[in-house]
């Protein structure tokens, strides 16, 4: 019941946002953060 | 555990210092004469606390020399079993290296639990920061974010306790990509910029990552002149042949000057971007560059050049891995565009199409704006019955939404309203909220 009540306050929530016609989200995207490629280093000695 | 029984703290220098191929002039430093650390291993005088530490600090600084990720404690040196533990640490290592390498990524919970009783028992903090750091690798590659963030923030806090040691960056910017992946913005402009100002410790071409990952996540909290100060910072670190960072700056820059509503800029960026993509063959971001495109020519009323560029990115998406981050955003921006253009159907296709992926892939930013956007469009249409089914196919999305104490004390006010029939009210107090931010 509460669960049901939480998403129709959410439902009411988006509907509004609908209804001020704030419109669709405009976004362009960026790449992919870059990370480290390497991931395995030597602990033991060479 | 290999056990080296009754060995005297002489004995056991000697035994650490041939164990890492080192000869005694090496770990004097110029500081003790290697007769000192001859009489020491043949146990003729003892080791001081002062002197150890000397010793340690010699070691350490050959080690990173070497390249190795070695750290010798004044502990292990007074104490064989410590030392005795760090090597069955080395193989505990070992064996999640070959996990990560071999892509076994199933990696039982009681067996992480085993290491880390471990490591706590001889409190190897060293050591701690490599396991963490591998299980966050694994993590990553299972795409669970959260449990990659939670093993690479233990292993950053590791790190604070041997500030010089110089492979700290790596868990850094590691840990910036998930904040970035988790929108976790703020977090990652405090770690990329708290590293900027200890730049010495990061190695060169690492500062052009630095800068950005930093622009990333400036541009993702609409901060948009330190996106593009930091934009900038990126290129200079940046060699003219790694094309595909290149693209993913300039595409960055391009992303700014568009949030500002310079689209001619963000054109120009996007062209260089994408000039410098098709150099080294790099289908995924150029997708990604040709898509941004699509919606600047949205802006600009260009539709010939809309359905061109929506055309350019359809012909290179076949080519794409699905389980690439890439595939959900170009669908979403092809929806975008098709929306733009009133092709509703088109639109709705490449959102469910984007939703399915972004859903796989963990990305949740892109699974609410999506639902959002149907939402919209289905709204638009008059198509309620839709909007049902939306709500219900990812009810999950929307129970997972975090309560903090703002978002709480609203739903509870509009639960009120609800329960007690008085819709109009919640409704008023949404528009209120909504028209004061």
């Amino acid at each position: 019941m509460k669960i049901k009540k939480t998403l129709v306050g959410f439902i009411s929530l988006a509907l509004v946002l609908v209804n001020l016609n704030l419109g669709f989200t405009t976004f362009v995207f960026g790449g992919d953060p870059t990370r480290p490629t390497s991931t395995v280093y030597s602990t033991l000695r060479k | 555990m290999v056990k080296y029984d009754n060995l005297s703290i002489g004995e056991n220098l000697k035994r650490i210092r041939t164990e890492l191929g080192l000869r005694q002039y090496e770990i004097t430093g110029g500081e003790v004469t290697r007769n000192l650390i001859s009489i020491i291993e043949n146990n003729r005088t003892s080791l001081t606390e002062d002197k150890a530490k000397l010793i340690c600090r010699n070691i350490n600084e050959i080690m990173e020399d070497k390249g190795l990720d070695i750290i010798i404690d004044p502990e292990d040196i007074f104490n064989p079993d410590r030392y005795n533990a760090k090597k069955q640490a080395n193989l505990y290592i070992k064996e999640l290296d070959k996990l990560l390498t071999t892509k076994n990524y199933n990696i039982e919970a009681k067996y992480i639990e085993e290491i880390e009783a471990f490591l706590n028992k001889w409190n190897l903090i060293d050591k701690k920061i490599r396991v963490y750091e591998i299980l966050g690798d694994i993590y990553f590659y299972l795409k669970d974010y959260t449990k990659e963030y939670y093993y690479y923030t233990k292993a950053w806090e590791c790190a604070f306790n041997y500030p010089n040691r110089k492979l700290n960056y790596r868990v850094m910017l590691k840990l910036v990509a998930n904040c970035i992946m988790t929108s976790k913005y703020k977090e990652a402009t405090n770690l990329c910029d708290y590293a900027i100002l200890n730049k010495e410790n990061v190695p060169k071409r690492y500062m052009g990552i630095l800068h950005y990952n930093n622009a990333l996540a400036y541009d993702n909290l609409n901060l948009i002149d330190k996106g593009l100060e930091q934009a900038r910072e990126a290129l200079k670190y940046t060699e003219d042949t790694n094309y595909r960072e290149l693209g993913k700056i300039l595409n960055t820059g391009g992303n700014c000057y568009f949030k500002v509503g310079n689209y001619e800029e963000a054109l120009k960026s996007y062209n260089k971007a994408a000039d410098v993509l098709i150099l080294g063959d790099y289908c995924d971001e150029l997708s990604l560059v040709y898509a941004n495109m699509t919606e600047t020519y949205v802006k600009l009323g260009y539709e010939d050049r809309t359905l061109k560029y929506i055309e350019k990115v359809l012909n290179n998406i076949h080519k794409l891995n699905k389980s690439s981050n890439y595939f959900s955003k170009l669908c979403t921006q092809i929806a975008i565009a098709y929306n733009h253009l009133n092709k509703y159907d088109l639109a709705e296709k490449y959102y469910n199409e984007s939703l399915i992926y972004a859903k796989k892939n963990n990305q949740q930013d892109i699974v609410k704006n999506n639902i959002l956007d149907l939402l919209h469009l289905y709204d638009k249409n008059l198509d309620f019955n839709k909007i049902h089914v939306l709500f219900e196919d990812y009810r999950d999305v929307i129970l997972n939404i975090s309560l903090d104490g703002d978002v709480l004390l609203l739903l509870k006010t509009l639960e009120f309203y609800i329960s007690n029939k008085d819709e109009n009210k919640a409704l008023q107090l949404i528009k209120d909220l909504i028209t004061n931010n």
